[in-house]
């Protein structure tokens, strides 16, 4: 008797610790107000605005009186990019955006797509909205909310909207693409009190969707896009169809996490590690500990004192450009701080690398897009987003030289339905303006549409 | 044939039977009694003796109760010798004769003797066998000791001797661990090292142009502010509305050129080391009669300077009971007026060199330090360094080292501290210990995080912004402070510094654009694991005097201190102050220094 009640407890048990366990958690949210002072009494205004990026020549000659008033600083001996960006290439960088650099041609890139701003919460929100020219017949396009993070902005996205909007297959999946700036980010406005973290911006983009008509749609993201589009999966499981994103750093550590560290390197198969996982994990101490702290200095002061380090950035375009194209040359390999140049024009062109110093120069946004790490670190590392796991189906591409690199096994311990973990063959933090080749799109877009027919396999 | 001679036995005691005053004494027949004699020459006796016919001791060793006729020997009633009674027995009791043998309950001493004065009992003697004898003799009496225990007894002493030598190795190592550490060598200046270095001292002045401060103003004007958040406070950094009321004083009211005649009220030098100027204020104290003059150098921190001092001097330099300073106030190379090094590694070890140089060059063979900020780490490592010119090292902040002691007074402390050798006050500024110095700490962090790896990044905007660097620095003295002042609007700024003196400061870092050679400080620092260090792993032995501030960022209690600094001479719990001890409260730290140095000079 006393057996058959122990075992009924322990399956009963076990059941409904499966279903506690399948039961997709919702993230819970509630409704904010980020405009200056009190919310005004009438209801929200939802009209839509068309939006052009604008210049004059008074802002060129201002900037280009500060380039000119700058006061250098050179650099130690021999120090390459370790100490920052190297003062003798800068000269280089900045005498070309002094006196090649077209930013009127660039406003005109700019304004090659269409921008918008509408007014959520209270502050006004930019962004893009890239609707395919043609749709083959038969077909719908997919729409997709792609977010930037820090220090990028929707324009690491151009290389990668027409792969998405014109596919030079016709067979391929087309894209109705949405890319909106974060608050506080390019041409959004900052919200004006304190606490708008990623679960603000993630809900704030689902009414964004909501007022564009989207019911449901694909979301991609790196950096801080990563945390909103991931947030944006757990607001609404069932609006957010498929989720992709090229960085995922671990938001909880768990066991499985913590054993594999510990016995990762001994026992690569129980974890699944790859010959690339444990390069790139191990010794764990020196790559994910010792660089992390060596490359997370911004990180701490923005997350503690934006306010601080900003004043000086949004005063001076070359200290700007400098603290901004730091992180594009050692983000997107650690090897390039060895080197004189940062190795900065490898992988990028300086028009679009100062086209994106540019944007937040123009709008005066650093120090509110440093504000974003605050909010979201000067809550806790314990907030709710962080334990509840994502159950949208979800798309991984891993690029080699990503900032922390996350095997399969601690994506999955976040991302319930990874139905594809991509390991790509070059690349780093800046995945989407890096590399700009339609074979990793097209692995984007297959991972983002788990009913498509097309086999998905890594494209490199 | 002369009659043998029958002298005393006792080593060092010369009396000779029929001397008259003395009479000698056989040694006795029964066994306890005569081995009893026998250990009481032992303990003197270096080397072997036999006891023969003619062996004796004299009275000289006995006391008069020792005697069955000594009273009446003694008033002359009797002629005849002193008679010992059955069973008497030896006693120590003639100065510079028996060695210190600490009297035993019983064994009392009598307050007449006939030739002993037992007062004499504690004295010392000088042995006068060779040490090597000395040595034999009593690894004898070890041995005979040692064989008359049993095997358990024997196993005991032999693991008590083995854990006694054990110990003792250790504490010798310890002590005999490097006491200092090396200067090591450096050059610093761009290029090549020359073959000659002018090492003149030449004097300096502060200068300013109108220039200049057209620029900063033109800057000024030209600054781009964005919206402070509502509520903000100083918790995001510099709240912008409040930056704004700063800056409209700095261009409007604040006078450079006034503050430049300020700065040049006391005498700077310049002078070249390791490739180097260092520049530095020397303040001479007044001449007075019977007065004694000490040089004491002062070394400030980051975002601090020299000026930081100013208020300090003048009560320094006054005589105070007799004692005034002679103050030395350098720059660190790479702040203010001193150049910045071009080369790479250029650390605190670096900087205690170049200064200790700098005061070997100004002809200080001694001297007291004082500092706080990196000036406490470089002071610090100038007392490791040339432990016997600093005669006097005083902080007013200094970094808790970590380790078993540190981690058992954080888990005992708040419950009982006095095991752990806490007092009250210590618990209540380190408790609660994850608030106060972990999370809070990583809150006031991040400027050190980001300055330890990429200086030249955070650093190059705020060389071109002046609005930028006054934001970025006098932050730090808000905070730091009081961090309660990150609640205020104004950042409670102005209740302990006037806004002069603040801009003053931010000044000096402007007008010399030495903001990035000021964080790369922190980035040579820290390159290697700073417990690493060969610093962190030596002593201080020289005297030292801590000023605990209640609004230091780190608390560091004395039973911590100890573990590095050996020798404190005064632990004071100040009443009032935080990071900015001299310019916040110049008359408090000027008094704990000059009690810390009166009880040095002792």
């Amino acid at each position: 008797m006393f057996t058959e009640v122990l075992v009924a407890l322990v399956i009963g048990g076990l059941i409904f610790f499966l279903v506690q366990r399948s039961r997709t958690q919702v993230l819970k949210t509630e409704d904010g107000w980020w405009g200056a002072g009190a919310p005004p009494n009438g209801g929200e205004d939802i009209t839509i605005h068309a939006f052009k990026v604008t210049t004059s020549d008074d802002e060129l000659k201002d900037l280009y009186r500060r380039i000119d008033q700058t006061r250098p600083v050179p650099s130690l001996e021999d120090s390459q990019f370790h100490y920052g960006f190297n003062s003798h290439y800068l000269q280089r960088v900045v005498s070309y955006w002094r006196n090649d650099f077209d930013w009127s041609r660039q406003v005109d890139k700019l304004n090659l797509y269409p921008h918008f701003k509408t007014n959520i919460e209270g502050i006004d929100i930019h962004y893009l909205h890239v609707k395919p020219k043609k749709v083959p017949e038969g077909t719908t396009t997919i729409p997709l909310i792609m977010v930037h993070g820090w220090p990028g902005s929707f324009y690491e996205f151009y290389g990668l909207i027409p792969l998405l909007t014109e596919p030079s297959d016709p067979g391929d999946l087309v894209f109705e693409v949405v890319c909106p700036s974060i608050p506080g980010y390019g041409f959004s406005e900052a919200p004006h009190k304190k606490g708008f973290d990623s679960v603000c911006a993630a809900r704030v983009f689902h009414k964004l969707m909501k007022r564009l008509g989207f019911q449901q749609f694909y979301a991609h993201g790196g950096d801080w896009g990563w945390l909103v589009t991931t947030n944006m999966a757990q607001l609404e499981p069932k609006t957010v169809k498929g989720l992709h994103v090229n960085f995922a750093p671990p938001s909880k550590p768990g066991l499985p996490m913590a054993l594999s560290i510990m016995l990762g390197h001994r026992f690569p198969k129980l974890f699944d590690f790859t010959d690339f996982d444990i390069q790139r994990l191990f010794p764990a101490m020196e790559k994910l500990v010792v660089e992390s702290v060596k490359e997370s200095g911004y990180m701490h002061i923005q997350a503690t004192k934006p306010d601080s380090v900003g004043r000086a950035l949004n005063d001076s375009p070359v200290g700007l450009a400098t603290y901004i194209l730091e992180k594009f040359s050692t983000w997107t390999s650690r090897d390039f701080r060895s080197l004189e140049d940062g190795g900065l024009t490898r992988k990028f062109s300086l028009n679009d690398l100062l086209t994106n110093v540019m944007i937040y120069w123009t709008s005066g946004c650093i120090i509110s897009s440093m504000r974003f790490y605050k909010e979201n670190f000067g809550k806790g590392l314990n907030q709710p987003h962080s334990k509840i796991p994502v159950y949208v189906p979800t798309g991984f591409a891993c690029f080699p030289n990503e900032l922390i690199h996350t095997p399969k096994l601690w994506v999955k311990q976040k991302y319930r339905k990874l139905l594809t973990f991509t390991t790509m063959a070059r690349g780093g933090h800046f995945a989407a303006m890096e590399d700009q080749e339609p074979a990793s799109i097209q692995s984007v877009s297959c991972c983002l549409s788990p009913s498509s027919p097309q086999p998905c396999s890594a494209a490199y | 044939m002369s009659p043998p001679h029958r002298s005393c036995i006792f080593p060092g005691c010369h009396s000779v039977q029929g001397d008259g005053a003395v009479s000698s004494f056989k040694f006795p027949k029964e066994d306890n009694v005569r081995k009893r004699w026998i250990d009481f020459v032992k303990r003197s006796y270096c080397g072997e003796f036999k006891i023969t016919t003619i062996t004796r001791l004299c009275s000289v060793h006995f006391t008069p109760d020792s005697y069955s006729n000594c009273h009446q020997v003694k008033s002359g009633y009797l002629k005849s010798l002193l008679t010992l009674v059955i069973g008497a027995e030896p006693t120590p009791s003639v100065p510079g004769l028996h060695p210190p043998v600490p009297p035993t309950a019983g064994a009392t001493i009598p307050a007449t003797g006939i030739t002993c004065s037992p007062e004499s009992v504690d004295q010392t003697i000088t042995c006068e066998l060779s040490p090597l004898d000395c040595t034999m003799q009593r690894l004898q009496v070890l041995k005979e000791t040692f064989s008359g225990l049993d095997a358990v007894q024997q196993q005991l002493a032999i693991c008590s001797a083995v854990a006694a030598g054990g110990i003792l190795a250790y504490l010798m190592l310890r002590r005999r661990e490097v006491k200092s550490i090396p200067l090591g060598e450096g050059w610093w200046g761009a290029g090549e090292k020359p073959l000659l270095e002018d090492d003149k001292v030449y004097p300096f002045k502060v200068q300013t142009s109108d220039e200049e401060i057209k620029d900063l103003h033109e800057r000024i004007d030209r600054a781009r502010y964005s919206d402070a958040l509502e509520d903000g406070g100083f918790h995001y950094g510099f709240n912008s509305t409040h930056l704004k009321k700063v800056v409209s004083y700095w261009r409007h009211e604040f006078d450079w050129k006034i503050q430049v005649s300020v700065l040049n009220k006391y005498p700077h030098f310049k002078t070249k080391i390791e490739g180097l100027d260092v520049h530095f204020i020397h303040v001479r104290p007044p001449h007075r009669e019977n007065q004694k003059v000490l040089p004491l150098m002062l070394v400030h921190g980051w975002p601090g300077s020299f000026y930081e001092f100013y208020k300090i001097l003048p009560l320094l330099t006054e005589n105070q009971d007799g004692l005034a300073f002679e103050v030395i106030c350098p720059s660190i190379p790479g702040y203010g007026f001193s150049d910045a090094p071009r080369k790479q590694g250029f650390d605190s070890l670096a900087t205690a060199r170049v200064f200790l140089t700098l005061m070997e060059r100004l002809g200080f063979s001694q001297f007291y330090l004082q500092g706080g900020d990196w000036g406490s780490l470089i002071t610090t490592n100038m007392a490791q360094m040339k432990p016997q010119c600093v005669k006097g090292l005083h902080l007013n902040m200094l970094n808790s080292t970590r380790g078993f002691k540190v981690l058992m007074s954080l888990m005992i402390g708040p419950y009982l501290p006095f095991l752990v050798g806490l007092n009250r006050e210590d618990v209540r500024r380190l408790f609660p210990f994850f608030e106060k110095n972990v999370w809070e700490i990583l809150r006031e962090s991040g400027y050190f995080h980001i300055q330890a790896t990429k200086p030249d990044t955070a650093g190059c905007g705020v060389n071109d912004s002046p609005v930028g660097l006054a934001a970025y620095i006098m932050e730090k003295f808000s905070s730091w402070t009081d961090l309660s002042n990150r609640n205020l609007m104004d950042g409670g700024l102005e209740r302990k510094f006037s806004l002069d003196d603040l801009l003053t400061n931010v000044m000096i870092y402007w007008t010399t654009g030495s903001i990035v050679s000021s964080m790369r400080f922190y980035k040579e620092n820290l390159k290697s694991n700073p417990n690493n260090r060969i610093d962190a792993k030596t002593g201080i032995f020289v005297p030292t005097g801590l000023a605990a501030f209640p609004h230091e960022l780190m608390h560091c209690p004395k039973s911590w201190a100890r573990i590095r600094y050996r020798n404190i001479y005064s632990y004071t719990f100040m009443p009032r102050g935080g990071h900015f001890a001299a310019f916040e409260e110049p008359q408090l730290l000027a008094d704990d220094i000059i009690q810390f140095v009166k009880k040095v000079e002792k």
